[in-house]
């Protein structure tokens, strides 16, 4: 059995609460003294199966630099082919998981990411963010008009954008240009094409609190919604509402699960408990800015 | 054993006030203390000197030199990339890697480097284009004319003539032509019509052809009809005789290009009957 991490962490603090001293007593004769038959132990030899555990990450062969790519290390390669798009700092890999985990509880099509390692200048190992860059992806120039209105006659007619929208204003996301997205190849049974957002190196918990909707430092994410009209992009004002009611009831438990496999690679415990508890306190009022942020101000678009 | 080496890509700026910057080569940084890093330079004078025509090999000798005067004041790879980070001469936070068991791996690495930063891609392309002979466009366009000639390996399938085929396993060898009905059948040609100083390679071009088409039967089968075209000029008949000869004793079956009886012939074994107008 494969356990995750968040129940490890909650093992592991029951043990420095003090059961462990029980647990481990000379007296207490149903464990015995050996480490092998102690509960955590079994945890430990599970966790060694986990996929957070350190070593066991991908670790990169190869990596092709981009020159100028700020937030962007370039393209690397692990030991089984797999490419990755590569970023470093313990706050923006944060920021790409926290994104990437939010797309996924809200079923919106994103980048997998994932934890790798490469060998540093130094020569000691350290850990990157890698988004999984899938074999199904297409060549789109992001900078070409013609090619956006071909792929977007070729999506499905549902509120993507909208969604991604109501994800980068929650995360205080402001570097939504029109270069992060990829597009994925119809799968055998379909003829149409999908969209992936990426690259949520600048949102929230990279910037803590998140950057108010109307108050992004770069002008990235607001310059791309006002070229939806020359791309047919619509705005959903339904589906906006409706998603960011559902990413205001996503309680700390969420962002804790969220960043638990990330405790030990880029995060303490306590950065941890932090940052959920800044969720907990303030989460549900700021989703409550972003949507009056468009409520109240209908010269956004 | 796999070792682990780093690279920066150089950025030169040939003119400082347009700051228009080119990739010239790289800072090879390997890992393993005991090698040194290297300073290789990659980039033509002449990618330089399409921006700024003042840039001449003295100069650009001149900026290296600098570079490795960076290199070698510093001691460890992060203060050789800072060093030059901080002269605009490469992006600090750009640091390429790869792994190599070998000498001739890190040589091969290190060409995939300069094709991807650092050479002009166009000429790249360019070089990959076959060349083709007089003769193999005027077989071309007469499979074209009788509706046989394919474009893909797949339309061998559909009974096409295949022109250009890396023969498989060897994918630096091609055949000519390839059609299969049946059995395969390998179109090898040789046109001599070219300067009699040229005359002597054509020898050569034979061999290579004649191995080409003898492993392409490891695949095809040894049923597989071998076939030559030569279009000679009168002047050469006497000097090709030995080409012949080679061509002959490898199994081949050699048509005269200018002889209309035995390229009739050619064409019933080296294509399927024409869909399209009639043989020339």
């Amino acid at each position: 059995m494969d356990l995750p991490l968040a129940r490890l962490s909650r093992e592991t603090l029951a043990c420095i609460d003090g059961q462990c001293k029980r647990m481990y007593a000379p007296s207490n004769k149903r464990w015995g003294y050996s480490p092998y038959r102690h509960p955590l132990r079994a945890l430990m030899r599970n966790k060694l199966n986990s996929t957070y555990i350190p070593n066991v990450y991908p670790h990169i062969v190869s990596l092709r630099p981009a020159n100028g790519g700020v937030n962007n290390l370039g393209f690397g390669t692990d030991t089984q082919n797999q490419e990755y798009l590569l970023k470093a700092g313990a706050k923006t890999c944060i920021a790409e998981f926290v994104g990437a985990g939010l797309c996924a509880a809200l079923n919106i099509e994103h980048c997998q990411p994932k934890i790798v390692t490469r060998t540093n200048l130094s020569g000691s190992k350290d850990y990157l963010f890698g988004s999984v860059l899938e074999e199904s992806l297409l060549k789109f120039d992001m900078r070409n008009i013609s090619d956006w209105q071909t792929v977007l006659a070729m999506m499905p007619k549902n509120p993507f954008f909208t969604q991604v929208l109501a994800v980068d204003l929650s995360l205080g996301n402001d570097d939504r240009h029109q270069d992060n997205w990829l597009v994925r190849a119809p799968a055998k049974t379909s003829f149409q094409h999908e969209m992936l957002a990426m690259d949520f190196s600048n949102s929230w918990p990279n910037c803590m609190p998140p950057h108010k909707p109307h108050k992004h430092p770069s002008p990235n994410t607001w310059n791309f919604v006002k070229h939806w009209e020359n791309l047919g992009i619509t705005f959903d004002h339904e589906h906006f509402r409706s998603i960011c009611a559902k990413i205001s009831g996503l309680d700390s438990t969420w962002i804790t699960a969220t960043l638990d496999p990330l405790v030990g690679v880029w995060l303490t415990h306590l950065d941890q408990q932090q940052i959920s508890g800044w969720w907990d306190a303030n989460w549900q009022a700021h989703i409550v800015d972003v949507i009056n942020a468009l409520e109240i101000d209908g010269d956004w678009q | 054993m796999t070792e682990v080496y780093h690279y920066v890509v150089l950025r030169l700026a040939p003119d400082f006030l347009r700051g228009e910057a080119l990739n010239v080569g790289i800072v090879l940084l390997p890992l393993d203390k005991q090698k040194s890093p290297s300073v290789i330079m990659m980039a033509p004078l002449n990618k330089l000197r399409a921006v700024d025509a003042t840039w001449d090999t003295e100069r650009l000798r001149k900026w290296a030199r600098n570079i490795e005067t960076i290199v070698q004041m510093n001691s460890d790879s992060q203060k050789i990339v800072d060093s030059l980070g901080s002269f605009g001469f490469c992006d600090p936070k750009a640091i390429g890697m790869f792994t190599a068991t070998s000498a001739s791996e890190v040589t091969q690495k290190i060409s995939e480097v300069k094709v991807l930063y650092v050479s002009n891609k166009t000429s790249i392309e360019r070089q990959k284009r076959e060349k083709k002979t007089r003769l193999q466009t005027a077989l071309r366009d007469q499979f074209k004319k009788m509706q046989v000639l394919g474009e893909a390996v797949d339309d061998l399938a559909e009974h096409l003539v295949v022109p250009n085929v890396p023969v498989p396993e060897y994918p630096e060898l091609k055949t000519d032509f390839l059609y299969k009905n049946g059995v395969y059948r390998v179109t090898q040609t040789l046109d001599y019509r070219v300067s009699p100083d040229s005359l002597h390679n054509k020898l050569s071009e034979a061999c290579v052809k004649s191995t080409a088409a003898e492993l392409a039967l490891k695949s095809y089968g040894s049923d597989t009809l071998r076939l030559a075209v030569l279009d000679i000029p009168e002047e050469f008949r006497d000097a090709t005789d030995n080409h012949i000869d080679l061509l002959l004793s490898q199994g081949f079956e050699v048509f005269d290009f200018n002889d209309p009886n035995r390229m009739l012939r050619f064409y019933e074994l080296g294509a399927p009957p024409p869909k399209g107008l009639a043989l020339n």
